[in-house]
């Protein structure tokens, strides 16, 4: 059998999926599993617990931009996504009791990396680090982003319930050692480095995995949300303070369900990462293709399309009380090949058990470098590409009934991460979460 | 005109070679626009004109490359029935916009009706831009920092 570090389905006429397998390594979460299909008990599914370390791809002559080699980076998306979303029990399998404990969920946040102290974080526990989530993110970037951001549109995404998403970023060992080893985790470390920030890159050669970072939207369930239908965690919700109001920073306790997730990988092949992002299926209708009487976590088809994909007025607070839920539509449709895939694997979690969780999910896309040494960004394809729960208001807009797209607008993940950098000035290899360091308080 | 024609013209007349223009991995797309351009009725581009353009074209594109650009030169540039849809097609690559061809090709006065950007795309991507060492107002791939750089010059050697 051929071995390599994914699933791997073969597009032959009307794409036929097959699987293949390799040997045994890590699993890059500190834990050892053999590849290829899992059999726990009486539980056996194709789907792999293993993280890919690059995508993989078809020989040259078979190497299409939008079938093949889509396709490629597609399987390289959901391999990601299902490793990820893996149970903490590894005694399970993925949705093998419907929902599970995320191996991601185990990672390092944002939070527990750039302390406010600005003081070394802690070492990398897999234990103790899991044990904290507090959603304290209204917008896709931390409040202390956010007002560089606001250019941007950026700004709040708001239920049928009124609730505001709340926002989590979390990366793996890698990432984390990368960051600890450098001293990038406050201001002053990185002010005095003076070396180009390059992550570690995975690697199918070397076998290896390179810096991975994830980005969760969650949405706070409530009324009309069919529960069974979110990957759900008990989370502590932070509402911070408004004084113009009289709102106090406050926090309680919430289920919230997860509706929008980015996987952002760096790689050998693609310096400029691999950037995959998936959401609930019942978000948001596509643009022109309502169905109606389904019940949508971001539109309402008895609203109107008056405020469509516009980011709500400010000021922007989850406790302002009758707030209007934002209303949104997806204006790039799934690629069909996207599509399909997606309609693969979701049988396969179906057979795991039809109640599991993770059926769910489907992968909006993968944007990655075409030609990684042509320019700084390496000719990102697709050239735009949004997750309507994280860049909600920048999906490209609607003029005179068409959908509009306008490069450097839009959201293209590559595209924006390029602008990223350190303290010092510098590059930050396409992530901006080392702007989020704080000073070291003395 | 085919694609195949527009591309190996668009080649003669910009200096850029065909797989420049027509990369074969294709992200942006925006061969396909400029072409369609040719057939869009508000342009207003006569049949004749077009036709003529594109029977010249293929007369000397087979011409031997050191002898092609004066056989351009001779056939087209100098032609006066087509060689302002020429010079149109220059402007397409150059500039990502459409100009009227009634209008004088030398005058850069506000766009009329007829005048348009291509698309977003063909703008950003337009030649002129590598041409002078810099990019587009509002569209950058360049890292932070890039403009304490020596701009990098023109592509065509």
């Amino acid at each position: 059998m051929k071995k390599i570090n994914t699933i791997t389905f073969l597009i032959a006429i009307g794409a036929v999926m097959a699987y293949l397998s390799s040997a045994s390594c890590g699993n890059g979460n500190g834990g050892n599993k053999t590849l290829g299909s899992t059999d726990t008990g009486k539980v056996t599914t194709k789907l792999s617990p293993i993280l890919p370390f690059d995508v993989t791809l078809p020989p040259p002559p078979q190497r299409v931009l939008e079938t093949t080699v889509r396709r490629g980076f597609d399987l390289f998306s959901w391999d990601s996504f299902i490793a990820l979303s893996w149970p903490t029990d590894t005694t399970q399998v993925i949705g093998q009791h419907g929902d599970n404990a995320t191996v991601w969920e185990t990672w390092k946040k944002n939070y527990q990396v750039f302390l406010d102290s600005g003081q070394a974080p802690g070492s990398w526990d897999l234990t103790t680090q899991s044990k904290e989530v507090n959603l304290s993110q209204t917008g896709k970037t931390p409040p202390n982003m956010t007002a560089i951001f606001q250019p941007f549109l950026t700004g709040p995404l708001i239920d049928q319930n009124g609730q505001y998403n709340r926002f989590e970023i979390a990366m793996n060992q890698e990432m984390f050692e990368y960051i600890d080893q450098h001293k990038l985790y406050n201001i002053q470390g990185q002010q005095g480095f003076t070396d180009t920030v390059k992550f570690p890159e995975g690697d199918n050669t070397k076998k290896v995995w390179g810096a991975i970072m994830v980005k969760a939207s969650w949405k706070i369930l409530g009324k009309g949300d069919d529960t069974s239908r979110f990957h759900k965690i008990r989370a502590t919700i932070h509402v911070p303070a408004l004084p113009s109001r009289g709102i106090k920073d406050s926090t309680y306790e919430a289920w919230v369900g997860l509706v929008g997730f980015h996987i952002g990988t760096k790689t050998v092949t693609s310096p400029q990462w691999i950037w995959s992002t998936f959401e609930q299926v019942d978000n948001v209708p596509v643009f022109g293709k309502l169905e109606k009487g389904k019940h949508y976590n971001y539109y309402n088809g008895a609203a109107g399309d008056k405020a469509l994909n516009k980011a709500p007025a400010q000021p922007w607070n989850p406790a302002i009380p009758n707030q209007i839920p934002s209303q949104v539509m997806r204006l790039t449709p799934i690629d069909t090949g996207t599509q399909a895939l997606n309609d693969s694997i979701h049988k396969m979690l179906v057979m795991i058990n039809p109640h599991n969780v993770w059926q769910y999910y489907e992968l909006v896309g993968t944007q990655w470098p075409v030609n990684p040494t042509q320019s700084n960004t390496g000719n990102p394809f697709p050239v735009y590409m949004a997750n309507a729960t994280l860049e909600t208001y920048d999906q490209g807009f609607i003029h005179a009934g068409k959908i509009v797209y306008s490069p450097g607008v839009t959201s293209s993940c590559i595209g924006c991460h390029n602008a990223s950098v350190t303290w010092g000035g510098r590059p930050s290899d396409f992530t901006y979460l080392l702007k989020t360091a704080k000073p070291i308080k003395k | 005109m085919t694609l195949d024609e527009f591309i190996a013209l668009s080649s003669a007349l910009t200096g850029y070679p065909a797989s420049t223009l027509l990369p074969a991995r294709d992200t942006q797309k925006v061969a396909a626009a400029l072409y369609a351009e040719l057939s869009l009725s508000t342009n207003n581009i006569p049949a004749a004109q077009l036709d003529q353009l594109t029977q010249v074209w293929n007369s000397i594109s087979g011409t031997p490359p050191p002898q092609l650009e004066a056989a351009v030169n001779t056939n087209i540039i100098q032609n006066l029935a087509i060689t302002r849809l020429a010079q149109n097609i220059i402007y397409l690559w150059y500039f990502g916009i459409w100009y009227d061809l009634t209008k004088n090709p030398n005058s850069f006065l506000p766009l009329k009706n007829i005048d348009h950007v291509v698309s977003p795309l063909a703008y950003t991507n337009g030649l002129v831009w590598g041409e002078m060492g810099a990019h587009p107002m509002g569209f950058s791939v360049g890292e932070f920092g890039y403009w304490a750089n020596v701009p990098t010059l023109p592509v065509i050697s």
